[in-house]
């Protein structure tokens, strides 16, 4: 990897030291202070041996990004309009090599491109999509990236949720810099039974479900699934349908505790029918929807590679309540709860890859 | 970058993508400890908690109840079937919990388990096993519901 990074960074660094025009002197001076900001950033980050270059990204809409590797794990993606990093992991390999002669294309995360003439290579799934493809990929990128930029300071980002205000928001709870739902404390506090058999997408299901008991329809959850005090039972290592709520969920998906979105979409649509309540469950891939369900006042469940809890490194599968923001609707940032103890229950989510969202919605 | 790291890079981040979060432990195996219930006189806990250090606690149980929550309890928790080789990731631990069975033959059994983020790493019977579920939350349930059997020493 030292000596490929080493080639690459030889070759690139050939191609920056060809004669500039004029026009490509303020690319240059971008190049160097990108350079400079992703080598710092990198040694902050604890990006082991930061390789002494940066590797530039194209997308279809003439954007350029900047990638920092280590020597051997850390990836970085880096914005130089508003100078901030899209994605950044001290863990994760690269996954790009740097070592083709071909442009590299980036469409935002989980979307990496080699570009071979008219044909993108996908180097997450190793197949080949058409231009046309590529370019319902830029649309969809190109409004995140704006997104993404126009959040990138705590002026722009409440002049974005000023413009984004209509007539869905309701009562959003401002806190500092976070921003919650409303009610958003019924997620933070809530007693929620444990996720003792690796069923953390279910345990998600479970708070929203409880969330929307307590703040739009009684009938949501029965009896014998509260305890005394009206919250939810706990069994803990025990499985029990008859009194788990979330037991019953995964009951209800057959048996399997491992999730994804679709898999709690279904439990969550099989559980409303079955208690007679009129609701509706969605899944998306990523983040779509993720961001006006909260604007909606209304909590999600977010997939993915997500940062361990109690801050230890490197990401983990795993599947939370997100019901709130802090600056940011970009990646990072989510508020969320964990489904774990009570430590847990509010976390800034930073940096991690959303695989896909689940959203719930009464009718 | 070779073949391997690639692959390596993709499972990290397509499986995410298009896989599950959580893991189906069905079909993995049990704790499975060396002796009975029955063989065991007492309990001796110590929880460590590295990030709530007031919560830090010692248990003590030579009542049938408490000595029997501990041990049911780690006798219906799945265990990942390959062994861990490496101590590395034990390293990050937040909370750990240390207990010690005392048995009638005057031997003494200890089993740790390292809760580091979403996993807990089981270190017994000379063997390290990932379990990737809440560990922390379901034990402090276990002691809390049995609280009558425990003397609890701050």
């Amino acid at each position: 990897m030292f000596l490929k990074g080493l080639l690459a960074s030889c070759l690139f660094g050939l191609a920056t030291l060809a004669p500039l025009s004029s026009a490509e002197l303020p690319k240059a001076n971008e190049f160097a202070e990108s350079k400079t900001i992703c080598r710092e950033t990198a040694k902050l980050e604890g990006i082991s041996n930061p390789v002494d270059n940066i590797y530039k990204l194209k997308d279809l809409s003439k954007n350029t990004f900047y990638t920092q590797v280590g020597e051997k794990d850390g990836f970085m993606v880096y914005d130089p309009v508003v100078k901030s990093f899209i994605e950044k992991s001290r863990k994760l390999v690269s996954p790009y090599n740097f070592s083709e002669a071909h442009d590299y294309y980036y469409f935002g995360p989980m979307n990496y491109y080699e570009r071979i003439d008219d044909k993108f290579y996908s180097l997450t799934d190793k197949k080949f999509i058409d231009l046309d493809y590529a370019y319902s990929l830029q649309k969809i990128f190109d409004s995140q990236l704006k997104t993404f930029r126009e959040a990138q300071s705590k002026e722009a980002y409440k002049a974005y949720l000023g413009k984004r205000a209509n007539s869905k928001v309701r009562y959003s709870v401002v806190v500092g810099d976070k921003t919650y739902i409303n009610n958003y404390k019924i997620i933070r506090d809530c007693k929620h039974p444990s996720n003792y058999d690796g069923s953390c997408g279910y345990v998600a299901a479970t708070i929203i479900l409880y969330f929307r008991k307590k703040t739009a329809n009684d009938r949501l959850i029965g009896s014998q699934y509260l305890d005394a005090n009206g919250e939810l039972n706990d069994t803990g290592a025990t499985k029990d349908v008859e009194h788990n709520l979330k037991d019953k969920l995964v009951d209800l998906a057959g048996g399997n505790p491992a999730s994804w979105g679709k898999s709690v979409r279904d439990a969550m649509f099989d559980y409303s029918s079955e208690v007679n309540v009129s609701a509706s469950a969605t899944y998306y891939f990523l983040k779509i929807g993720l961001e006006d369900e909260l604007i909606a006042d209304r909590p999600a469940i977010i997939f993915g590679a997500l940062p361990q809890k109690n801050g230890n490194s490197g990401l983990g599968n795993h599947a939370v309540v997100a019901y709130g923001v802090e600056k940011t609707w970009w990646g990072g940032y989510y508020i969320v709860n964990y489904g774990y103890d009570s430590d847990t229950a509010e976390v800034d989510l930073g940096f991690g890859f959303v695989g896909s969202v689940c959203l719930f919605k009464l009718l | 970058m070779g073949l391997v790291k690639r692959k390596a890079w993709i499972t990290l981040l397509f499986l995410p993508l298009l896989v599950s979060c959580g893991t189906d432990m069905r079909e993995w195996p049990y704790i499975e400890l060396s002796f009975n219930s029955a063989e065991v006189e007492n309990i001796h806990i110590d929880y460590l908690d590295k990030k709530n250090t007031d919560q830090t606690r010692r248990y003590y149980s030579e009542e049938k109840e408490g000595i029997d929550s501990i041990y049911n309890l780690l006798e219906v928790t799945h265990v990942d079937p390959k062994e861990k080789s490496s101590t590395k990731d034990l390293q990050e631990y937040v909370q750990k919990v240390s207990i010690y069975f005392s048995l009638n033959n005057n031997d003494m059994y200890d089993f740790k388990a390292y809760i580091c983020g979403q996993d807990t790493y089981f270190v017994y019977s000379d063997e390290i096993r990932l379990f990737p579920a809440d560990f922390k939350s379901v034990f402090l349930k276990t002691i809390n519901d049995n609280a009558e059997y425990f003397t609890v020493i701050k």
